[in-house]
């Protein structure tokens, strides 16, 4: 590993351009109202000097600049009103201007020295020309035309003493310094313009060209031009750059979006090798101190960076090997790389091998960066089983059958509780019976409830175990209608854990409406999970029931489905008072005395919770669909907020399982403002000229394109200034009116098409 | 009249004036009273037809219902066509009758009718006379149409044979109109014709 550390200095403006001398111990940055001389010291960098002194022209900005990489004392800069700048740091004055080109007629793009010759400066500029200087004498050399184009870039061959390159507008040219009138090769390397092109260190065939295309593309030139790499980004690029001493390693930086350095591995196009994401703004510049492990790069956020490859990111670390994903009819599909398949037989083998491991094992990367692209397999598998866990038939049939709004809430209740139960619901069908006992009943039982509710204001009958224990013996013959054999019994034998738990509770008098709304949820998430359980297998129902029995505390896999109340002691309560609460519920449900029971406590807090339970257990159309049932009910105990976010999860299922029209009819009983403007949105359909296609912005009937007016109406031959009421089958029409009347007659069109409009009446 | 009916009319007067086929004056159509509700329309016989350069008179009355009925139209000037009755004028066209669409109008009704001249329907007839003489006796059918055009339609083309037969019977005293009936509907058979008109 090199010296050094990452560090950063900023400067007072942005920055454009980065070039380092000879050995890379210092660099130059320029930008707009910046040119600086920075010396690289291991800790920090240290300012040498300030080019911008004297009468330099402040009013242009620095585009380019470069560092002869023969002659430590000669730089070249570049500026935007197209003056070509020379500088000698051996000057004695304050300026080391040394001689300004005011050749180019617009911005000069980019300047390069030749790579052996100290006294050869090319330019490219925006004018459509390239300019080869010669130091020595001053003046231009030749001047080389692209043509109407502006140059991007251009870059000396660092293999061949007369070949040099340039980009312009999607292609690339590859010129002969000799011959000023033509190129000597060209092709169309890019959709857009080349914003940079970079000659390959070590590889003589090599190119790298990049562009707004949002592509990095690597080239073979030794013959025709052939398209060996190709990288694509997510932004355009604005600069390249070969990593040294590694030869499929290459940093970019792009021109807008991304901020961070990436540099890739030309032979992995997806994902960088390694990034860098210091900058808080577009990296400009990027420039490598001859050292595989460190660059210096500048960026429009005014920092000049040292980055050192230690501190790198490596987004394939985080990338995940392997892909899952299922499908809404339960097919998996399944992407697994065939190395991490045959895993033992990567890490077995040689070290070529294990090379190719790391982003796979999330070992740190190895000091290798030799791999290759991964092969890969992508499997689907089809779910064969017609009804499984996965299956989401009831989630449809639900949304379909279900009835929200129409009928009295307790047909309404009824209606769904049937849907549920032929489902093999339960848990659900029994939450709509409980709602239609706690809802419906509210006016006939008034008086009776008020009643009971002086004389009996202790709820005897529930906190006496052995009344509700009777009670639950005589509710029993009922259970086997759903087919709750096992949790009868256990029901019947422990009678003891309710009151327990219900005098712990029960303490101050004004917190007992509470208490009992909260009790009664324990009770609905009770059933809802013996249902469950029952349904789902009867291996856990048993499990549950002898913890239950034992009371020797909390069953552990309860936990895995907690119920909508978040209290974890309340939840084990729930669990041991389970069976025989259980039981309590039925006799809820099945005895007429009940109703009045029901209203003795506040029901609308364990109704909040239970929806709030069925949308945490991924139930979000139950909780809609209660929403909607009960209304007013209940909304204004839910929290706006909750509610919407119920309503979008639930009309986003919807959406998947393309389910428009019941999409449409929750939308249109949602209630909630910012649920309903989803039906007003893009309500507004143009139509267009029947000549020229044109939308019709400004009226239904006139085309400001052809000037003409559109279809008349077939009847009357008049402009259709209202309704234009037309034929589905033959597009023919005009006034609604009139076609009436003419349907009232015929049964062909009125446009003699021969069509039998046989819809019109 | 309903509005629609006039505002439509206008339309389609004005359409036939400024069309093509009238500055070519092969159709024609001038008002006969100020309300739109008659007008006298004016067909050229299409060429290569007997009917040839003959100028055709109709009459056309406009509906109270129209555009919703068609326009009820006749021809004025006697003329020898299947389809078309040589004692009244009623025309047997489908697109005055039940194939009427709303899309049409006077210049295509009066271009639809210079169609019908050149290509008659024998076999859906309006004058079962000349229908059968079309479907039996072509040549005299031909002859006959163009002694006619040229006798009411003003066509150049004269049947000199035709003449002198009827020549001979306008002798024994037999209006011209009538003969010429007669011997059209016999064939040209003059003893046919003479036993007809006096039997």
């Amino acid at each position: 590993m090199s010296m050094g550390r990452t560090m950063f200095c900023t400067q007072e403006g942005p920055l454009n351009t980065i070039s380092t001398n000879r050995d890379a111990t210092q660099c130059v940055v320029a930008g707009r109202n910046v040119f600086k001389i920075f010396s690289i010291e291991d800790e920090e960098f240290v300012e040498k000097m300030s080019l911008r002194v004297g009468k330099i022209n402040l009013n242009l900005s620095c585009t380019d600049v470069v560092w002869n990489p023969i002659e430590d004392h000669i730089l070249a800069s570049a500026a935007t009103n197209g003056a070509v700048v020379t500088w000698n740091l051996q000057k004695s004055s304050k300026s080391k201007q040394d001689h300004v080109f005011t050749l180019h007629k617009r911005t000069v793009n980019k300047v390069s020295f030749h790579p052996t010759d100290v006294n050869l400066l090319l330019s490219g500029s925006l004018d459509g020309t390239m300019m080869l200087f010669d130091l020595r004498q001053k003046e231009v050399a030749s001047t080389f035309h692209a043509g109407t184009d502006c140059v991007r870039d251009v870059s000396f061959s660092p293999h061949h003493y007369f070949t040099f390159s340039a980009t312009h507008d999607s292609v690339v040219d590859l010129w002969d310094m000799r011959r000023t009138d033509k190129c000597e090769r060209q092709f169309t390397a890019h959709n857009g313009p080349v914003f940079s092109c970079d000659w390959h260190p070590e590889d003589k065939r090599w190119i790298a060209t990049a562009g707004r295309d949002k592509a990095i593309k690597v080239w073979d030139i030794q013959y025709k031009p052939h398209l060996e790499h190709t990288i694509q980004t997510i932004a355009s690029i604005a600069r390249i750059k070969w990593r040294p001493q590694r030869k499929y390693h290459i940093a970019s930086c792009s021109q807008v979006v991304d901020f961070s350095i990436n540099i890739w591995d030309v032979r992995r196009p997806f994902i960088p090798f390694a990034a860098f994401n210091e900058h808080k703004d577009v990296t400009t510049g990027i420039a490598w101190r001859h050292d595989p492990h460190n660059f210096l790069s500048v960026s429009k956020d005014c920092t000049l960076y040292q980055h050192l490859f230690r501190d790198a990111v490596r987004p394939a670390d985080s990338a995940a090997p392997v892909g899952l994903a299922i499908n809404i009819h339960g097919d998996v599909t399944h992407a697994v790389s065939n190395k991490l398949e045959n895993a033992s037989a990567v890490k077995g083998s040689g070290n070529y091998q294990s090379t190719k491991a790391p982003s796979f094992f999330r070992r740190p990367p190895s000091r290798s960066e030799l791999f290759k692209s991964a092969n890969s397999q992508v499997q689907v598998y089809q779910n064969a089983g017609v009804k499984n866990s996965l299956s989401m038939d009831w989630f449809v049939i639900s949304a379909k059958k279900y009835q929200l709004t129409g009928k009295l809430l307790k047909d309404l209740c009824e209606h769904n509780a049937a849907i549920s139960e032929h489902l093999e619901r339960y848990d659900v069908a029994q939450t709509w019976h409980m709602l239609k006992i706690l809802y419906s009943a509210d006016a006939g039982q008034a008086i009776t409830r008020t009643f009971t509710m002086d004389s009996n204001p202790d709820y005897s009958q529930r906190n006496n175990p052995d009344k509700g224990a009777g009670q639950a013996a005589a509710g029993q013959p009922r259970r086997p209608r759903h087919g709750q054999q096992k949790s009868r019994q256990t029901g019947g034998t422990k009678p003891s854990a309710s009151p327990g738990s219900m005098s712990g509770q029960r303490d101050g008098s004004p917190q007992r409406p509470k208490n009992s709304g909260r009790q009664l949820s324990n009770i609905a998430s009770g059933i809802r999970q013996q249902l469950t359980r029952d349904g789902a297998g009867s291996t856990r129902a048993r499990t549950v029931r002898a913890a239950g029995t034992d009371r020797t505390g909390p069953p552990d896999n309860l936990n895995g489905s907690p119920p909508s109340v978040n209290d974890e002691s309340e939840i084990s309560d729930m669990a041991q008072d389970q069976p025989n609460i259980d039981c309590k519920v039925e006799l809820l449900l099945s005895t007429n005395a009940l109703a009045e029971q029901s209203h003795l406590w506040d029901s609308t807090q364990m109704v909040v919770d239970m929806l709030h339970h069925f949308a945490a257990k991924g139930d979000v159309q139950m909780s809609v669909s209660v929403l909607i049932v009960l209304g007013d009910r209940i909304r204004p105990h839910i929290d706006e907020h909750t509610q919407e976010h119920w309503l979008m999860s639930y009309i986003d299922l919807l959406g998947r399982f393309q389910l428009w029209s019941c999409t449409n009819e929750i939308i249109k009983l949602s209630g909630h403002s910012a649920v309903n403007c989803l039906n007003q949105q893009s309500t507004t359909v143009r139509t267009a000229c029947n000549r020229c296609g044109k939308t019709l912005l400004r009226s239904g009937w006139l085309c400001d394109k052809c000037k003409g007016i559109t279809n008349s109406c077939s009847v009357c031959h008049h402009t259709v200034r209202g309704i234009y009421a037309w034929c589905q089958g033959c597009s023919h029409g005009g006034h609604l009116q009139h076609l009436q009347e003419w349907f009232s007659k015929y049964q062909v069109c009125p446009a003699a098409c021969g069509h039998m409009c046989e819809f019109a009446s | 009249m309903a509005n629609i009916a006039v505002a439509r009319i206008k339309r389609e007067f004005k359409e036939v004036v400024k069309s093509e086929e009238a500055a070519k004056c092969a159709i024609k159509v001038e008002l006969v009273d100020n309300n739109f509700t008659e007008l006298r329309g004016e067909i050229a016989g299409p060429p290569d037809t007997p009917y040839e350069s003959g100028t055709f008179i109709l009459e056309i009355k406009i509906p109270e219902t129209y555009p919703f009925n068609p326009p009820k139209v006749r021809f004025q000037t006697k003329i020898w066509h299947p389809n078309i009755s040589s004692v009244t004028g009623a025309i047997c066209l489908d697109i005055l009758r039940d194939q009427w669409a709303a899309a049409m109008t006077l210049r295509t009704v009066l271009l639809s009718l210079q169609a019908l001249l050149a290509a008659a329907e024998p076999d859906d007839p309006q004058d079962a006379v000349v229908a059968r003489q079309f479907k039996e006796n072509y040549e005299i059918y031909v002859k006959t149409a163009k002694h006619w055009s040229y006798k009411y339609a003003g066509a150049p083309n004269r049947t000199p044979e035709l003449d002198s037969k009827l020549k001979q019977l306008a002798d024994m005293g037999v209006d011209e109109h009538r003969a010429r009936v007669a011997l059209s509907s016999c064939d040209w058979d003059l003893a046919r014709a003479t036993e007809t008109i006096f039997s």
